[in-house]
């Protein structure tokens, strides 16, 4: 088991790295994009508010002011979920920064936990859970 | 890449003691020098003397000194030691007798041992005489609350004592701090200060001033060799000297070039005033500014409105709450305890760990300044104090760990690495989990990500203290942030045999520096669940559930059976359940018959 999730090791890597990218820059700066990551099954949880699926969050985060990110330290872990031998499974990723709102004087914080999973349909992956706290 | 610079130089140490290993890793010089002492011959006899290095020893003593490598040259032999409290021992003996002549003794580490004792030879470090002069000096300068500083390398009292005005001697040597420590001692409420005419042309002389004089509201520096803009960075930059009112920069070059290119000096006045904010004096002509009667530094910006309150610890079901505090108080008990190699059994054995260091660009850079410059800079003490080295030698960041081949080594994989390799390494820890204010759990149950078992996903944030061997203040507090993927103990593993309920498939963690509990803290009002401290016979729940013992296995399994033939969610499937008094088929049957006035949101999607 420890053989094949070594395999993983790099390809998590890379789509971690690929992610981090990707996502807080849609959240600062098109976040309606976001829901092209997110599906009606994620499970999300905002400073302990639970959102079931990208309907309920994305209302949400249209609410929620104008952000900017600052992402200090990710890792990810290859998980040992894949079915199929060779193809990547779900990977879980934490990362840890700071993000300022709109005009607050100082910036908050941060430590978020994601899931990130193959979708059967189209084979990209997508947020299958997404855990964020200020801290 | 800051960060890989740091790890390399954590990994040199094989002891506990940080600060003094950088200097391990290479040799000190030590050499030695003789006087001739009144015409006497026999310097070379002595250098040469095999007794000598015996001798040095034994008054270096209770410092163990080696000395390695000599190296002879006419009057002078030098030797290697190997750290620099050796070196230190040796250098405070320079002046003692052997054989009747004077020995001199310098390092080449004279720049790190720096404020830790002088040599007493060196006129230009900061004996007693020298301080003496320079009080002897400001005295005769000051008058009312004004230092008149003016052409010192021609004040017979600075000459008599042998002291350098600032700018002189640039670099470690430069007397500019000891100047204005020395001031600042004596005329602490001093506003007014002019250094005028002593020939500067670098302000980084002076540029302990604004240490110093944080007050200082006049300053002239006329009659200077100042020629750039950039030069009044150093005493006015980055909120520096914020009360300055009254600036001089009359025959400067920088004004002076100004004047000859443009005929006048309106470009040099726009550029120093913006430079300079507060003035409104320069070079005894008024500045005018418009105002508005604002100043956005005084406005307290609120906090924004967020569209939802922040919630305490989250529990998706009754069931995980038990389950993960439980599992929480027993990890962090065994690994706090000297037990902390059974945390073996915890991990699967095909787990996966690793830990990162989540601190901002600049407290790296610090923090990699400090460990290879061996620097104590007194206004880091956080920083310094708080020990980082087992972290950042295996800290997996992405941020900054960019090579394949580092972060696959510095995932540590399957249980026994994951002891071995990196949990064993850390120092003894405390978590407190006693006051669940300092600690925010969010954790739920998920099926469908492994492909046959439900697993908890948990992240814990939370603090703890650090206790290290060595001449580290103790202890140390870090915030961690670290999150957890369980699944249930298979009934034949040794950790369900000493009573754990879940083994560990994945934990991540992140330490950063401590920054308190505040920002998990709900807001008034809002249904707060019971943190880490596991009260007796007391299940909370955020849903309004009310069962007091938790769930059982047969209870669990009986919901995970409703929700498969019903396709409900799983905490409406205990809820029908409990409404049912736990009779299965009664639940299937209740469930059918109301589907049609159930909310949608009840059911599984897909």
């Amino acid at each position: 088991m420890a053989n094949s999730l070594k395999g993983h090791v790099d390809t998590s890597s890379k789509g971690a790295d690929a992610f981090v990218g990707i996502y807080y820059q849609l959240f600062d700066t098109q976040r309606p994009v976001l829901n092209r990551v997110y599906r009606d099954t994620s499970a999300i949880l905002w400073n302990g508010n639970a959102f079931s699926g990208i309907g309920p969050f994305s209302e949400f985060y249209n609410k929620l002011s104008s952000s900017e990110h600052t992402v200090n330290a990710y890792d990810c872990h290859p998980l040992p979920t894949s079915t199929a031998p060779g193809t990547p499974g779900s990977m879980i990723l934490n990362v840890s920064g700071t993000v300022k709102y709109s005009n607050e004087a100082s910036a908050r914080h941060f430590s978020q936990s994601f899931i990130l999973s193959p979708d059967p349909t189209n084979g990209s992956f997508y947020v299958w859970s997404d855990c964020f706290r200020f801290v | 890449m800051a960060e890989e610079a740091v790890e390399e130089v954590a990994q040199e140490t094989t002891s506990t003691t940080i600060g003094k290993e950088m200097v391990r890793a290479s040799a000190v010089m030590v050499p030695l020098s003789m006087v001739q002492n009144s015409g006497q011959n026999g310097a070379q006899d002595v250098i040469n003397d095999p007794g000598l290095s015996a001798f040095l020893c034994r008054r270096a003593q209770p410092t163990l000194v080696n000395l390695t490598n000599p190296m002879f040259r006419n009057d002078t032999v030098s030797y290697h030691v190997g750290d620099l409290d050796q070196a230190k021992a040796l250098r405070d003996l320079s002046g003692i007798r052997f054989n009747t002549h004077k020995l001199v003794i310098t390092t080449s580490a004279g720049a790190a041992l720096d404020g830790q004792g002088g040599d007493r030879q060196d006129k230009t470090q900061y004996n007693n005489a020298a301080i003496e002069t320079v009080r002897a000096y400001l005295h005769s300068c000051h008058n009312d609350g004004f230092l008149k500083m003016e052409r010192m390398a021609a004040d017979p009292i600075l000459l008599q004592g042998r002291v350098a005005p600032p700018g002189q001697n640039p670099g470690r040597h430069d007397t500019g701090a000891l100047f204005f420590k020395t001031a600042a001692q004596y005329f602490p409420d001093a506003s007014t200060i002019s250094l005028a005419h002593n020939g500067l042309s670098s302000l980084q002389s002076i540029s302990s001033l604004s240490q110093y004089f944080p007050n200082l509201r006049n300053l002239s520096l006329k009659g200077n060799n100042i020629s750039s803009y950039e030069e009044l960075w150093h005493i006015c930059g980055d909120g520096k000297l914020p009360f300055l009112k009254e600036l001089i920069l009359d025959d400067n070059p920088v004004r002076d070039k100004e004047i000859l290119a443009h005929g006048n000096d309106a470009d040099y006045r726009s550029k120093v005033t913006e430079l300079i904010k507060s003035i409104t004096l320069l070079d005894k002509v008024n500045v005018f500014r418009m105002s508005f009667g604002v100043n956005l530094d005084n406005i307290p910006l609120g906090k924004v409105a967020l569209p939802v309150p922040i919630r305490g610890n989250y529990f998706g079901e009754p069931d995980t709450h038990a389950t993960v505090l439980e599992f929480l108080t027993s990890y962090f008990g065994l690994f706090d305890s000297d037990e902390r190699v059974n945390l073996g059994y915890v991990y699967k054995p095909d787990a996966v760990f690793s830990c990162t260091v989540a601190l901002p660009e600049e407290s790296l850079n610090r923090l990699q300044q400090q460990l290879n410059g061996g620097q104590r800079n007194q206004n880091d003490t956080a920083l310094q104090r708080s020990v980082w080295s087992e972290y950042l030698a295996r800290s997996r960041n992405f941020e900054t760990v960019k090579e394949p081949s580092s972060r696959e080594t510095r995932l540590f994989m399957g249980n026994e690495a994951i002891v071995l390799q990196a949990l064993l390494n850390f120092p003894k820890t405390v978590h407190d989990l006693s006051d669940d204010s300092k600690i925010c759990v969010d954790a739920w149950q998920t099926r469908g990500l492994l492909p046959t078992e439900t697993c908890i996903f948990a992240s814990v944030h939370g603090e703890f203290e650090e206790y290290r061997p060595g001449p580290v203040p103790n202890p140390a507090r870090k915030s961690f942030d670290r999150t957890f993927i369980l699944t249930p103990a298979p009934a034949d593993s040794f950790a369900a045999q000493n009573g754990w309920k879940c083994v560990i498939v994945s934990d991540q963690l992140m330490v950063r520096e401590y920054n308190g509990y505040q920002a998990w803290k709900p807001e008034p009002g809002v249904n707060v669940v019971p943190g880490v401290r596991v009260a007796n016979n007391q299940a909370p729940s955020p849903i309004a559930l009310n069962h007091p013992d938790g769930l059982s296995m047969e209870q669990h399994a009986a919901a995970d059976e409703l929700m498969r033939v019903s396709g409900l969610v799983y905490q409406y499937a205990v809820q029908a359940l409990m409404t049912n008094g736990w009779d299965l088929n009664r639940a299937i049957a209740a469930v059918q018959a109301s589907r049609d006035t159930l909310p949608p949101h009840v059911w599984h999607l897909g």
